[in-house]
Protein backbone atom coordinates (compact mmCIF):
# COMPACT_ATOMS: atom_id res chain seq x y z
CA UNK A 1 0.00 0.00 0.00
CA UNK A 2 2.83 2.36 0.93
CA UNK A 3 4.57 1.62 -2.38
CA UNK A 4 1.37 2.38 -4.33
CA UNK A 5 0.90 5.62 -2.42
CA UNK A 6 4.51 6.63 -3.15
CA UNK A 7 4.03 5.83 -6.85
CA UNK A 8 0.87 7.99 -6.97
CA UNK A 9 2.81 10.85 -5.38
CA UNK A 10 5.66 10.44 -7.92
CA UNK A 11 3.06 10.61 -10.74
CA UNK A 12 1.58 13.79 -9.26
CA UNK A 13 5.05 15.38 -9.06
CA UNK A 14 5.75 14.51 -12.70
CA UNK A 15 2.44 16.00 -13.86
CA UNK A 16 3.07 19.18 -11.84
CA UNK A 17 6.54 19.46 -13.29
CA UNK A 18 5.30 19.02 -16.86
CA UNK A 19 2.76 21.81 -16.33
CA UNK A 20 5.51 24.09 -15.08
CA UNK A 21 7.77 23.27 -18.03
CA UNK A 22 5.02 24.19 -20.45
CA UNK A 23 5.37 27.76 -19.15
CA UNK A 24 9.21 27.79 -18.98
CA UNK A 25 10.34 27.06 -22.52
CA UNK A 26 13.78 28.65 -21.88
CA UNK A 27 14.84 26.03 -19.31
CA UNK A 28 13.37 23.30 -21.49
CA UNK A 29 15.47 24.25 -24.53
CA UNK A 30 18.59 24.84 -22.43
CA UNK A 31 18.40 21.31 -21.03
CA UNK A 32 17.78 19.84 -24.46
CA UNK A 33 20.67 21.72 -26.11
CA UNK A 34 23.15 20.86 -23.35
CA UNK A 35 22.23 17.18 -23.33
CA UNK A 36 22.41 16.93 -27.10
CA UNK A 37 25.80 18.62 -27.07
CA UNK A 38 27.13 16.08 -24.56
CA UNK A 39 25.86 13.31 -26.81
CA UNK A 40 27.47 14.80 -29.93
CA UNK A 41 30.82 15.19 -28.20
CA UNK A 42 30.75 11.58 -27.06
CA UNK A 43 29.86 10.48 -30.60
CA UNK A 44 32.75 12.60 -31.89
CA UNK A 45 35.22 10.92 -29.49
CA UNK A 46 34.29 7.46 -30.79
CA UNK A 47 34.26 8.74 -34.38
CA UNK A 48 37.88 9.94 -34.00
CA UNK A 49 38.96 6.62 -32.43
CA UNK A 50 37.35 4.55 -35.20
CA UNK A 51 38.95 6.75 -37.85
CA UNK A 52 42.21 5.19 -36.69
CA UNK A 53 41.29 1.60 -35.67
CA UNK A 54 38.77 -1.06 -36.71
CA UNK A 55 37.99 -2.44 -33.24
CA UNK A 56 38.43 -1.82 -29.51
CA UNK A 57 39.11 -5.05 -27.63
CA UNK A 58 37.16 -6.98 -30.27
CA UNK A 59 34.21 -4.55 -30.40
CA UNK A 60 33.70 -3.13 -33.87
CA UNK A 61 32.40 0.32 -34.68
CA UNK A 62 28.72 -0.66 -34.66
CA UNK A 63 28.85 -2.51 -31.36
CA UNK A 64 30.43 0.59 -29.81
CA UNK A 65 27.79 2.79 -31.46
CA UNK A 66 25.09 0.57 -29.91
CA UNK A 67 26.86 0.91 -26.54
CA UNK A 68 27.04 4.71 -26.82
CA UNK A 69 23.39 4.81 -27.92
CA UNK A 70 22.43 2.74 -24.88
CA UNK A 71 24.37 4.96 -22.52
CA UNK A 72 22.80 8.02 -24.11
CA UNK A 73 19.36 6.44 -23.59
CA UNK A 74 20.05 5.62 -19.93
CA UNK A 75 21.49 9.12 -19.49
CA UNK A 76 18.43 10.75 -21.07
CA UNK A 77 16.05 8.67 -18.95
CA UNK A 78 17.72 9.27 -15.60
CA UNK A 79 18.19 12.94 -16.33
CA UNK A 80 14.49 13.10 -17.13
CA UNK A 81 13.38 11.19 -14.07
CA UNK A 82 15.52 12.02 -11.05
CA UNK A 83 18.96 13.45 -11.88
CA UNK A 84 18.22 17.10 -11.03
CA UNK A 85 16.21 16.14 -7.96
CA UNK A 86 18.98 13.97 -6.51
CA UNK A 87 21.49 16.74 -7.25
CA UNK A 88 19.47 18.97 -4.91
CA UNK A 89 19.71 16.61 -1.92
CA UNK A 90 22.87 18.15 -0.33
CA UNK A 91 21.32 21.62 -0.59
CA UNK A 92 18.08 20.39 1.00
CA UNK A 93 20.08 18.94 3.89
CA UNK A 94 22.41 21.90 4.46
CA UNK A 95 19.66 24.54 4.30
CA UNK A 96 17.17 22.59 6.38
CA UNK A 97 14.74 22.42 3.41
CA UNK A 98 14.54 18.68 4.08
CA UNK A 99 12.22 19.53 7.01
CA UNK A 100 9.46 20.28 4.52
CA UNK A 101 9.80 16.84 2.94
CA UNK A 102 9.90 15.01 6.25
CA UNK A 103 6.65 16.66 7.26
CA UNK A 104 4.78 15.33 4.23
CA UNK A 105 3.08 11.90 4.04
CA UNK A 106 5.37 10.73 1.21
CA UNK A 107 8.80 9.11 1.10
CA UNK A 108 11.12 12.17 1.43
CA UNK A 109 13.83 10.68 -0.77
CA UNK A 110 11.44 9.94 -3.62
CA UNK A 111 9.87 13.37 -3.20
CA UNK A 112 13.25 15.11 -3.45
CA UNK A 113 14.35 12.94 -6.37
CA UNK A 114 11.27 13.28 -8.57
CA UNK A 115 10.23 16.85 -7.85
CA UNK A 116 12.63 18.11 -10.53
CA UNK A 117 11.43 15.85 -13.32
CA UNK A 118 13.03 17.25 -16.49
CA UNK A 119 11.22 16.48 -19.77
CA UNK A 120 13.87 18.37 -21.81
CA UNK A 121 16.27 15.48 -21.28
CA UNK A 122 13.75 13.00 -22.70
CA UNK A 123 14.53 14.36 -26.16
CA UNK A 124 18.00 12.89 -25.74
CA UNK A 125 16.27 9.55 -26.29
CA UNK A 126 15.65 10.45 -29.94
CA UNK A 127 19.32 10.47 -31.07
CA UNK A 128 19.85 7.48 -28.75
CA UNK A 129 17.15 5.47 -30.52
CA UNK A 130 18.61 6.53 -33.86
CA UNK A 131 22.09 5.33 -32.83
CA UNK A 132 20.73 2.05 -31.50
CA UNK A 133 18.64 1.39 -34.63
CA UNK A 134 21.47 2.28 -37.05
CA UNK A 135 23.96 0.12 -35.13
CA UNK A 136 21.59 -2.87 -34.96
CA UNK A 137 20.83 -2.56 -38.68
CA UNK A 138 24.51 -2.39 -39.63
CA UNK A 139 25.31 -5.40 -37.46
CA UNK A 140 22.62 -7.38 -39.28
CA UNK A 141 20.81 -7.92 -35.99
CA UNK A 142 17.14 -8.84 -36.35
CA UNK A 143 15.90 -8.39 -32.78
CA UNK A 144 13.23 -10.74 -31.50
CA UNK A 145 10.62 -9.72 -28.96
CA UNK A 146 12.62 -11.53 -26.27
CA UNK A 147 15.75 -9.48 -27.05
CA UNK A 148 13.83 -6.23 -26.83
CA UNK A 149 12.15 -7.33 -23.58
CA UNK A 150 15.54 -8.30 -22.11
CA UNK A 151 16.96 -4.93 -23.20
CA UNK A 152 14.10 -3.00 -21.60
CA UNK A 153 14.35 -5.09 -18.41
CA UNK A 154 18.10 -4.45 -18.23
CA UNK A 155 17.56 -0.71 -18.84
CA UNK A 156 15.05 -0.53 -15.97
CA UNK A 157 17.45 -2.36 -13.70
CA UNK A 158 20.24 0.06 -14.59
CA UNK A 159 18.01 3.08 -13.90
CA UNK A 160 17.54 1.76 -10.36
CA UNK A 161 21.29 1.20 -10.04
CA UNK A 162 22.13 4.74 -11.20
CA UNK A 163 19.59 6.11 -8.68
CA UNK A 164 21.25 4.11 -5.88
CA UNK A 165 24.73 5.27 -6.88
CA UNK A 166 23.70 8.92 -7.15
CA UNK A 167 22.03 8.91 -3.73
CA UNK A 168 24.99 7.11 -2.11
CA UNK A 169 27.34 9.84 -3.36
CA UNK A 170 25.11 12.53 -1.79
CA UNK A 171 24.21 10.91 1.53
CA UNK A 172 27.52 12.10 3.11
CA UNK A 173 25.94 15.60 3.00
CA UNK A 174 24.36 14.64 6.34
CA UNK A 175 27.90 14.75 7.81
CA UNK A 176 29.97 16.92 5.45
CA UNK A 177 29.50 20.55 4.44
CA UNK A 178 30.95 20.17 0.93
CA UNK A 179 30.69 17.31 -1.51
CA UNK A 180 32.70 18.84 -4.35
CA UNK A 181 35.27 16.07 -4.34
CA UNK A 182 32.64 13.33 -4.32
CA UNK A 183 30.90 15.01 -7.25
CA UNK A 184 34.17 15.12 -9.17
CA UNK A 185 34.74 11.42 -8.45
CA UNK A 186 31.24 10.53 -9.57
CA UNK A 187 31.59 12.60 -12.73
CA UNK A 188 34.84 10.86 -13.64
CA UNK A 189 33.36 7.39 -13.02
CA UNK A 190 30.23 8.10 -15.07
CA UNK A 191 32.30 9.67 -17.81
CA UNK A 192 34.54 6.68 -18.19
CA UNK A 193 31.61 4.29 -17.91
CA UNK A 194 30.52 5.49 -21.33
CA UNK A 195 33.92 6.39 -22.76
CA UNK A 196 35.41 2.95 -22.10
CA UNK A 197 33.53 0.07 -23.74
CA UNK A 198 33.27 -3.05 -21.53
CA UNK A 199 35.49 -4.99 -23.91
CA UNK A 200 38.41 -2.94 -22.58
CA UNK A 201 37.97 -4.11 -18.95
CA UNK A 202 39.87 -7.26 -18.11
CA UNK A 203 40.61 -9.35 -15.00
CA UNK A 204 40.27 -7.51 -11.70
CA UNK A 205 39.11 -4.34 -13.43
CA UNK A 206 36.06 -6.19 -14.67
CA UNK A 207 35.20 -7.20 -11.10
CA UNK A 208 35.76 -3.67 -9.79
CA UNK A 209 33.65 -1.91 -12.41
CA UNK A 210 30.86 -4.45 -12.55
CA UNK A 211 30.49 -5.27 -8.85
CA UNK A 212 32.16 -2.88 -6.39
CA UNK A 213 31.91 0.34 -8.44
CA UNK A 214 29.29 -0.90 -10.91
CA UNK A 215 29.41 2.11 -13.23
CA UNK A 216 30.76 -0.29 -15.86
CA UNK A 217 27.41 -2.13 -15.86
CA UNK A 218 25.25 0.88 -16.76
CA UNK A 219 25.41 0.64 -20.56
CA UNK A 220 27.26 -2.67 -20.86
CA UNK A 221 24.57 -4.85 -19.29
CA UNK A 222 21.65 -3.70 -21.50
CA UNK A 223 23.91 -4.00 -24.58
CA UNK A 224 24.87 -7.55 -23.63
CA UNK A 225 21.24 -8.38 -22.81
CA UNK A 226 20.11 -7.20 -26.25
CA UNK A 227 22.67 -9.42 -27.99
CA UNK A 228 21.78 -12.41 -25.77
CA UNK A 229 25.23 -12.53 -24.12
CA UNK A 230 24.13 -12.35 -20.48
CA UNK A 231 22.68 -15.78 -19.68
CA UNK A 232 21.00 -16.70 -16.40
CA UNK A 233 24.23 -16.17 -14.43
CA UNK A 234 24.69 -12.67 -15.86
CA UNK A 235 21.14 -11.69 -14.96
CA UNK A 236 21.47 -13.14 -11.46
CA UNK A 237 24.73 -11.23 -10.91
CA UNK A 238 23.27 -7.95 -12.18
CA UNK A 239 20.12 -8.32 -10.06
CA UNK A 240 22.25 -9.17 -7.01
CA UNK A 241 24.43 -6.08 -7.53
CA UNK A 242 21.39 -3.80 -7.93
CA UNK A 243 19.66 -5.34 -4.89
CA UNK A 244 22.80 -4.94 -2.77
CA UNK A 245 23.27 -1.29 -3.78
CA UNK A 246 19.57 -0.55 -3.22
CA UNK A 247 19.76 -2.00 0.30
CA UNK A 248 23.00 -0.09 0.97
CA UNK A 249 21.48 3.14 -0.31
CA UNK A 250 18.35 2.80 1.88
CA UNK A 251 20.49 1.98 4.91
CA UNK A 252 22.79 4.96 4.31
CA UNK A 253 19.80 7.29 3.80
CA UNK A 254 18.12 6.11 7.03
CA UNK A 255 21.34 6.52 9.00
CA UNK A 256 21.76 9.98 7.52
CA UNK A 257 18.21 10.93 8.50
CA UNK A 258 18.91 9.73 12.05
CA UNK A 259 21.77 12.26 12.24
CA UNK A 260 19.81 15.08 10.61
CA UNK A 261 19.25 17.99 12.99
CA UNK A 262 16.87 20.03 10.82
CA UNK A 263 16.94 23.79 10.28
CA UNK A 264 16.55 24.65 13.94
CA UNK A 265 19.30 22.30 15.13
CA UNK B 1 43.18 48.81 -13.57
CA UNK B 2 44.16 50.12 -10.15
CA UNK B 3 47.33 49.39 -8.11
CA UNK B 4 48.84 45.99 -9.02
CA UNK B 5 49.64 45.36 -5.33
CA UNK B 6 45.94 44.93 -4.66
CA UNK B 7 45.71 42.12 -7.20
CA UNK B 8 48.80 40.43 -5.77
CA UNK B 9 46.90 40.37 -2.46
CA UNK B 10 43.87 38.86 -4.26
CA UNK B 11 46.12 36.14 -5.73
CA UNK B 12 47.57 35.36 -2.28
CA UNK B 13 44.13 35.31 -0.64
CA UNK B 14 42.71 33.01 -3.31
CA UNK B 15 45.73 30.70 -2.90
CA UNK B 16 45.22 30.65 0.89
CA UNK B 17 41.51 29.98 0.41
CA UNK B 18 42.33 26.88 -1.64
CA UNK B 19 44.74 25.74 1.07
CA UNK B 20 41.80 25.88 3.49
CA UNK B 21 39.82 23.62 1.12
CA UNK B 22 42.84 21.48 0.22
CA UNK B 23 40.91 18.21 0.51
CA UNK B 24 38.96 19.18 -2.63
CA UNK B 25 42.17 19.93 -4.50
CA UNK B 26 43.83 16.68 -3.42
CA UNK B 27 40.76 14.72 -4.38
CA UNK B 28 40.64 16.48 -7.75
CA UNK B 29 44.25 15.49 -8.35
CA UNK B 30 43.47 11.94 -7.27
CA UNK B 31 40.66 11.83 -9.81
CA UNK B 32 43.09 13.04 -12.46
CA UNK B 33 45.14 9.94 -11.58
CA UNK B 34 42.00 7.86 -12.06
CA UNK B 35 41.41 9.49 -15.45
CA UNK B 36 44.93 8.60 -16.52
CA UNK B 37 44.35 5.01 -15.39
CA UNK B 38 41.05 4.82 -17.29
CA UNK B 39 42.64 6.30 -20.42
CA UNK B 40 45.38 3.71 -20.12
CA UNK B 41 42.78 0.92 -19.87
CA UNK B 42 40.97 2.19 -22.97
CA UNK B 43 44.09 2.75 -25.03
CA UNK B 44 45.62 -0.58 -24.01
CA UNK B 45 42.52 -2.21 -25.53
CA UNK B 46 42.77 0.01 -28.62
CA UNK B 47 46.46 -0.83 -29.06
CA UNK B 48 45.84 -4.56 -28.53
CA UNK B 49 48.19 -6.17 -31.09
CA UNK B 50 48.96 -2.83 -32.81
CA UNK B 51 52.36 -1.11 -32.72
CA UNK B 52 50.92 2.30 -33.63
CA UNK B 53 47.55 4.04 -33.91
CA UNK B 54 47.42 7.16 -36.07
CA UNK B 55 51.22 7.30 -35.99
CA UNK B 56 51.34 7.24 -32.17
CA UNK B 57 52.72 4.42 -30.00
CA UNK B 58 51.17 3.40 -26.65
CA UNK B 59 53.98 5.06 -24.61
CA UNK B 60 53.48 8.29 -26.56
CA UNK B 61 49.70 8.19 -25.99
CA UNK B 62 50.17 7.39 -22.27
CA UNK B 63 52.64 10.26 -21.85
CA UNK B 64 50.30 12.52 -23.82
CA UNK B 65 47.42 11.78 -21.44
CA UNK B 66 49.68 12.06 -18.42
CA UNK B 67 50.54 15.65 -19.35
CA UNK B 68 47.26 16.67 -21.02
CA UNK B 69 44.90 15.42 -18.30
CA UNK B 70 46.92 16.98 -15.49
CA UNK B 71 47.48 20.25 -17.30
CA UNK B 72 43.76 20.47 -18.06
CA UNK B 73 43.01 20.12 -14.32
CA UNK B 74 44.97 23.27 -13.44
CA UNK B 75 42.37 25.83 -14.51
CA UNK B 76 40.18 26.96 -11.61
CA UNK B 77 38.48 29.91 -13.29
CA UNK B 78 35.32 27.78 -13.47
CA UNK B 79 34.84 28.01 -9.69
CA UNK B 80 35.47 31.77 -9.80
CA UNK B 81 32.86 32.04 -12.57
CA UNK B 82 30.29 30.08 -10.60
CA UNK B 83 30.85 32.29 -7.56
CA UNK B 84 30.65 35.52 -9.57
CA UNK B 85 27.46 34.43 -11.36
CA UNK B 86 25.84 33.41 -8.04
CA UNK B 87 26.73 36.79 -6.50
CA UNK B 88 25.26 38.67 -9.45
CA UNK B 89 22.00 36.71 -9.26
CA UNK B 90 21.81 37.03 -5.46
CA UNK B 91 22.25 40.82 -5.62
CA UNK B 92 25.65 40.78 -3.90
CA UNK B 93 27.62 42.15 -6.85
CA UNK B 94 27.46 45.63 -5.27
CA UNK B 95 30.35 44.56 -3.03
CA UNK B 96 32.63 44.50 -6.11
CA UNK B 97 31.54 47.99 -7.06
CA UNK B 98 32.34 49.25 -3.57
CA UNK B 99 35.78 47.61 -3.42
CA UNK B 100 38.79 49.41 -4.93
CA UNK B 101 39.16 46.70 -7.59
CA UNK B 102 38.28 46.23 -11.22
CA UNK B 103 35.88 43.21 -11.44
CA UNK B 104 37.65 41.62 -14.46
CA UNK B 105 41.11 42.05 -12.93
CA UNK B 106 39.80 40.71 -9.61
CA UNK B 107 38.30 37.69 -11.38
CA UNK B 108 41.56 36.92 -13.22
CA UNK B 109 43.66 37.42 -10.08
CA UNK B 110 41.42 35.17 -7.95
CA UNK B 111 41.45 32.51 -10.69
CA UNK B 112 45.25 32.77 -10.91
CA UNK B 113 45.60 32.22 -7.14
CA UNK B 114 43.31 29.20 -7.14
CA UNK B 115 44.95 27.76 -10.27
CA UNK B 116 48.43 28.25 -8.78
CA UNK B 117 47.49 26.13 -5.78
CA UNK B 118 45.89 23.51 -8.03
CA UNK B 119 49.05 23.46 -10.18
CA UNK B 120 51.21 22.52 -7.18
CA UNK B 121 48.88 19.64 -6.28
CA UNK B 122 48.64 18.54 -9.91
CA UNK B 123 52.43 18.57 -10.35
CA UNK B 124 52.80 16.32 -7.31
CA UNK B 125 50.12 13.91 -8.58
CA UNK B 126 51.63 13.88 -12.09
CA UNK B 127 55.02 12.96 -10.64
CA UNK B 128 53.37 10.11 -8.70
CA UNK B 129 51.59 8.88 -11.82
CA UNK B 130 54.80 9.02 -13.87
CA UNK B 131 56.59 7.03 -11.17
CA UNK B 132 53.80 4.42 -11.11
CA UNK B 133 53.87 3.99 -14.88
CA UNK B 134 57.67 3.74 -14.90
CA UNK B 135 57.49 0.97 -12.29
CA UNK B 136 54.74 -0.83 -14.22
CA UNK B 137 56.82 -0.96 -17.42
CA UNK B 138 57.78 -4.50 -18.34
CA UNK B 139 61.53 -4.85 -17.94
CA UNK B 140 63.60 -2.08 -19.44
CA UNK B 141 60.89 -0.80 -21.78
CA UNK B 142 58.85 1.83 -19.94
CA UNK B 143 55.20 2.53 -20.60
CA UNK B 144 56.11 6.21 -20.90
CA UNK B 145 57.84 8.20 -23.61
CA UNK B 146 60.60 10.37 -22.06
CA UNK B 147 59.67 14.06 -21.84
CA UNK B 148 61.80 16.79 -23.41
CA UNK B 149 63.04 19.43 -20.87
CA UNK B 150 63.21 22.14 -23.55
CA UNK B 151 59.68 21.24 -24.60
CA UNK B 152 58.43 21.47 -21.00
CA UNK B 153 59.92 24.97 -20.71
CA UNK B 154 58.27 25.97 -23.99
CA UNK B 155 54.95 24.52 -22.81
CA UNK B 156 54.77 26.79 -19.73
CA UNK B 157 54.11 30.15 -21.48
CA UNK B 158 51.76 28.38 -23.91
CA UNK B 159 49.77 26.97 -20.99
CA UNK B 160 49.66 30.31 -19.14
CA UNK B 161 48.46 31.98 -22.31
CA UNK B 162 45.75 29.33 -22.75
CA UNK B 163 44.66 29.71 -19.12
CA UNK B 164 44.39 33.48 -19.61
CA UNK B 165 42.14 32.95 -22.65
CA UNK B 166 39.98 30.45 -20.78
CA UNK B 167 39.72 32.81 -17.79
CA UNK B 168 38.41 35.55 -20.09
CA UNK B 169 35.89 33.16 -21.67
CA UNK B 170 34.69 32.03 -18.24
CA UNK B 171 34.36 35.65 -17.10
CA UNK B 172 32.18 36.40 -20.12
CA UNK B 173 30.05 33.34 -19.37
CA UNK B 174 29.72 34.35 -15.71
CA UNK B 175 28.54 37.89 -16.47
CA UNK B 176 25.77 36.47 -18.65
CA UNK B 177 24.12 36.23 -15.20
CA UNK B 178 23.38 39.97 -15.59
CA UNK B 179 20.97 38.97 -18.33
CA UNK B 180 19.89 35.38 -17.68
CA UNK B 181 18.34 33.80 -14.60
CA UNK B 182 20.31 30.56 -14.91
CA UNK B 183 23.62 30.28 -16.75
CA UNK B 184 24.28 26.66 -15.72
CA UNK B 185 23.52 25.43 -19.24
CA UNK B 186 26.05 27.86 -20.76
CA UNK B 187 28.70 26.70 -18.29
CA UNK B 188 28.11 22.98 -18.87
CA UNK B 189 28.07 23.44 -22.65
CA UNK B 190 31.26 25.47 -22.50
CA UNK B 191 33.04 22.92 -20.29
CA UNK B 192 32.10 20.04 -22.62
CA UNK B 193 33.22 21.89 -25.73
CA UNK B 194 36.49 23.16 -24.27
CA UNK B 195 37.43 19.71 -22.94
CA UNK B 196 36.94 18.17 -26.38
CA UNK B 197 38.53 21.01 -28.37
CA UNK B 198 41.56 21.18 -26.05
CA UNK B 199 42.52 17.58 -26.72
CA UNK B 200 42.05 16.50 -23.09
CA UNK B 201 39.58 13.83 -24.20
CA UNK B 202 41.38 12.54 -27.26
CA UNK B 203 44.72 13.47 -28.85
CA UNK B 204 44.10 16.10 -31.53
CA UNK B 205 46.81 14.36 -33.60
CA UNK B 206 44.28 11.59 -34.31
CA UNK B 207 41.79 13.99 -35.88
CA UNK B 208 41.57 14.59 -39.64
CA UNK B 209 44.11 17.16 -40.91
CA UNK B 210 41.58 19.88 -41.78
CA UNK B 211 39.95 19.80 -38.32
CA UNK B 212 43.36 19.78 -36.65
CA UNK B 213 44.45 22.80 -38.70
CA UNK B 214 41.26 24.66 -37.78
CA UNK B 215 41.72 23.89 -34.07
CA UNK B 216 45.31 25.13 -34.20
CA UNK B 217 43.89 28.56 -34.96
CA UNK B 218 41.98 28.59 -31.64
CA UNK B 219 43.29 29.02 -28.06
CA UNK B 220 41.86 25.70 -26.84
CA UNK B 221 44.76 23.32 -27.69
CA UNK B 222 46.95 25.47 -25.42
CA UNK B 223 45.00 24.04 -22.46
CA UNK B 224 46.00 20.40 -22.98
CA UNK B 225 47.12 19.21 -26.41
CA UNK B 226 49.84 21.79 -27.15
CA UNK B 227 51.58 21.55 -23.73
CA UNK B 228 51.47 17.74 -23.96
CA UNK B 229 52.92 17.67 -27.49
CA UNK B 230 55.59 20.25 -26.62
CA UNK B 231 56.56 18.26 -23.51
CA UNK B 232 56.97 15.24 -25.78
CA UNK B 233 59.34 17.31 -27.96
CA UNK B 234 56.86 17.75 -30.81
CA UNK B 235 55.85 20.99 -32.50
CA UNK B 236 58.70 23.13 -31.11
CA UNK B 237 59.38 24.46 -34.62
CA UNK B 238 55.87 25.92 -34.91
CA UNK B 239 56.06 27.69 -31.53
CA UNK B 240 56.40 31.27 -32.91
CA UNK B 241 53.24 30.86 -35.00
CA UNK B 242 51.41 29.32 -32.05
CA UNK B 243 52.49 32.20 -29.80
CA UNK B 244 51.17 34.76 -32.29
CA UNK B 245 47.80 33.00 -32.49
CA UNK B 246 47.52 32.89 -28.70
CA UNK B 247 48.50 36.54 -28.20
CA UNK B 248 45.97 37.53 -30.87
CA UNK B 249 43.21 35.58 -29.11
CA UNK B 250 44.11 36.99 -25.71
CA UNK B 251 43.93 40.57 -26.99
CA UNK B 252 40.63 39.90 -28.79
CA UNK B 253 39.07 38.10 -25.83
CA UNK B 254 40.21 40.81 -23.39
CA UNK B 255 38.60 43.49 -25.55
CA UNK B 256 35.44 41.36 -25.87
CA UNK B 257 35.29 40.81 -22.08
CA UNK B 258 35.63 44.56 -21.42
CA UNK B 259 32.96 45.41 -24.00
CA UNK B 260 30.60 42.72 -22.68
CA UNK B 261 31.01 43.87 -19.08
CA UNK B 262 30.38 47.49 -20.06
CA UNK B 263 27.25 46.43 -21.91
CA UNK B 264 25.77 43.95 -19.42
CA UNK B 265 26.68 45.49 -16.06
CA UNK B 266 24.23 48.35 -16.69
CA UNK B 267 21.44 45.80 -16.21
CA UNK B 268 22.49 45.07 -12.64
CA UNK B 269 19.90 45.70 -9.97
CA UNK B 270 19.84 44.75 -6.33
CA UNK B 271 17.57 45.23 -3.37
CA UNK B 272 16.70 48.86 -2.97
CA UNK B 273 18.05 50.02 -6.34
Amino acid sequence: MKVLKNLRCVRALVVARLSRYASESGSFWAALIVDTLVFFIQAAVFWVIYLNVDDIGGWDKWRSVFFVGTFTLVDGLYMTLYFFGVLGIPDAISTGRLDLYLAKPFDPLLHLAFERFNPGSLFLSLPAFLLIAVAAANMGAAPRAGDVAAYLGALSLMLILVFDLMVLVRVPAFRLKRLGAANVAEGALVEFAFRVPPSAYRGALKLVFRVFLPYGLIAAFPTEAFFGETGVGGWAAAIAVVAAFTALMRLAWRRGLARYESAGG
Amino acid sequence: MRRPGIYAAVVRTAFADRVAWRADAFFGAFMALARIAFAFVLWSAIFDGRAEVGGLSLPVVTSYYLVAVFVYQIDQSGSSAEMLAAEIRAGRFGAYLARPVDPLAWFLAASAGRSAFQATIVAFAAALAALAFSLLGPGASSLLEPLDPAGILAALPVLISGLFSLGLIKFMTAILAFKFQDIGAFQIAQNCLVEFLSGALIPLALMPGAIRAALEMTPFPALASLPAELALGRGLESLPGTAMVLVGWNVALYAAARAMYASLSTRYEEFGS
